[in-house]
């Protein structure tokens, strides 16, 4: 906690890092979501 | 093959002008208005006259079906060059217009001091409008709600042109021997309507026929 | 193409982001000892980060002082320090130093950082601001990058007269996709541009040259969209004219890009006919090898991205057409 109450940045980085992973995760969903579809077809 | 018929377009776009100046006017009364003012009122009211006035010369083929034939009797690049040479004229006619109803109303704050600067900056301006928006006029001839989404999207890919050419329009009001103050504007200018009348050509046979 | 299909795609671009964020936040921001001194002349800052080398620790009559050295130009500096120095010879470490102009000296304040490996520059006026350029300045570049590919997809659905319906309706879903991700990543750089412009500017939009250009740029693609929604005509015909539309809006793009923001007075770096972008402290050009690097390693992985969201959004775009079909 000392740590990052120091070096506020790296509270921007986590932040960034969260977003990014939510966005990874449903960039993989999607894909995956479009391979069954496209399987179907 | 140069068509003429759209003659009655003219006293309406040139109305349109005369009220935009008087609009000016009365919002703007007993005001000393700065060149960079006067340059912004005088492309408004141009750009919106070629709005309305150039709008029509596809759309109306469609309005009255003679569009069909047209394509039937007429290669697309004779279309083309005959659309785009009557709207540069009409543009050129519109500009000359306008240099008229600014300099009669706005006797002493339009005070052109390079005039063969402007004059030229004006004529590349007014072709690249026209140019661009005949070929747009083309692309959206069948679309729904044609009349007001030719400036929605002429707006934007004539902002290059718009940019440069109240600019130089700004400096040729403000004093004399204006060519190094504006000769990055000219470039601009005449490689913007270079490229879009070389683009427009090549292009206008995609979307003319069916 | 192939190879965004695949998984190991996918999890290298989600890897590869990640760590470079990570590093872009991580990495500390260090200034020479010539900034300390400006810093304090121009801003009234008092502390400034220096990266220091510990060269030849010697005490004399003032206190213990060790000896810094400036990133580039390897100049030694006297450093004068309170405590004990925080690690021996040929080490080197981040430190917060303060400038007495009465004596003439430099004080160590605070190690920030022990063994920082690499750095980046401190840009006057800027200072932790100056990160966002990390990722500000790669979503343009990927934004432009995407029109282009939008554009060359649309030329090819033009030129090729030969090929089947098929293949002609993957060309366009191509160049849709391409226009929407670039409308996604110029949007995503307004974002963070505005929020960049809020902290150092003072407001969220300032109408600078660059600004009008990019609000220009998201009008034109925003006007593709509306002008495909709005035509009734056959699918084939739509696509024709949307492609010749992004022919004729991605000749102007170039010149809002590059050459307006580079004539008219701006507050972004670059403008007003300045040379490049300042990226480096001593206003000169490029020069820091640096941030040069992360900023291009970025713009790598942005590019990686964008092919896996143009990708996927091709794919998306195709099953909804499909499903047009089927009704």
């Amino acid at each position: 906690m000392e740590f990052l109450e120091s070096n506020p940045l790296y509270v921007v980085g986590i932040i960034a890092s969260v977003i990014w992973l939510g966005l990874f995760t449903f960039l993989l969903g999607l894909d995956r979501r479009v391979r069954k579809l496209e399987a179907r077809k | 093959m140069v068509e003429f018929r759209t003659r009655y377009g003219v006293s309406a776009v040139v109305m349109f002008l005369l009220v935009t100046v008087a609009v000016i006017l009365f919002s703007a009364p007993n005001e000393q208005l700065a060149p960079s003012l006067m340059s912004a009122f005088f492309w408004i009211a141009l750009f919106f006259g070629a709005m309305t006035g150039l709008a029509r010369s596809f759309i109306s083929e469609e309005e009255r079906g003679t569009g069909l034939l047209l394509r039937l009797y007429a290669p697309a690049d004779s279309v083309y060059i005959g659309k785009l040479v009557f709207n540069v004229m009409m543009m050129l006619g519109l500009a000359i217009a306008a240099i008229l109803f600014f300099l009669f109303f706005f006797t002493r704050d339009f005070s052109v001091q390079d005039w063969p600067m402007f004059l030229l900056q004006l004529g590349l301006g007014a072709a690249g409008i026209a140019s661009v928006s005949t070929i747009l006029s083309a692309l959206i001839g069948r679309a729904a709600q044609k009349g007001a989404l030719l400036p929605v999207i002429a707006l934007p890919v004539l902002t290059p042109l718009i940019i440069a050419t109240t600019d130089a329009t700004r400096i040729t009001l403000e004093h004399a021997n204006t060519w190094q103050d504006i000769r990055g504007d000219i470039i601009i200018l005449f490689s913007f309507d270079l490229v879009m009348a070389l683009f427009s050509y090549v292009l206008f046979e995609f979307i003319w026929k069916d | 193409m192939k190879f965004t299909r695949s998984r190991i795609f996918h999890f290298v671009v989600g890897i590869a982001l990640a760590v470079v964020t990570f590093i872009s936040f991580s990495t500390p921001m260090a200034g020479s000892f010539e900034d300390v001194v400006n810093f304090k002349m121009n801003s009234g800052l008092s502390k400034v980060p220096v990266k220091c080398t510990v060269v030849r620790p010697s005490f004399d009559s003032i206190g213990k002082k060790f000896f810094g050295s400036r990133d580039f130009t390897g100049r030694v500096m006297p450093v004068s320090i309170a405590g004990v120095l925080p690690s021996g010879e040929g080490s080197t470490f981040v430190a917060d130093i303060s400038y007495d102009a009465g004596h003439a000296e430099y004080h160590l304040e605070k190690v920030v950082r022990l063994d920082p490996g690499m750095t980046f520059p401190l840009i006057p006026g800027l200072g932790e601001l100056g990160r966002n350029m990390l990722f500000h300045v790669p979503m343009s570049m990927v934004a432009f990058l995407a029109f282009l590919m939008g554009t060359i997809n649309s030329i090819l659905y033009l030129a090729k007269k030969k090929s089947t319906p098929e293949q002609k309706m993957l060309l366009d879903q191509k160049a849709r996709a391409a226009s929407a991700v670039g409308l996604l990543f110029t949007l995503l750089s307004t974002v963070t541009g505005s929020i960049w412009a809020k902290f150092s500017w003072g407001t969220f939009w300032n109408w600078d040259p660059r600004e009008v250009d990019i609000f220009i740029l998201l009008l034109i693609y925003a006007a593709y969209f509306i002008l495909r929604s709005l035509l009734e005509e056959s699918e084939e015909k739509k696509a024709r004219i949307a492609a010749v539309y992004n022919i004729i809006a991605f000749a102007s793009v170039p010149l809002l890009m590059f050459v307006l923001p580079r004539i008219a007075q701006s507050l972004h770096p670059g403008g007003g006919g300045a040379e490049a972008p300042v990226i480096n402290a001593n206003g000169k050009t490029h020069t820091d090898p640096t941030l040069l690097g992360m900023l291009w390693t970025n713009v790598f992985v942005f590019v990686l991205l964008y092919f896996w969201l143009a990708d996927l959004t091709r794919r998306v775009l195709g099953l909804a057409e499909h499903e047009e079909e089927d009704i």
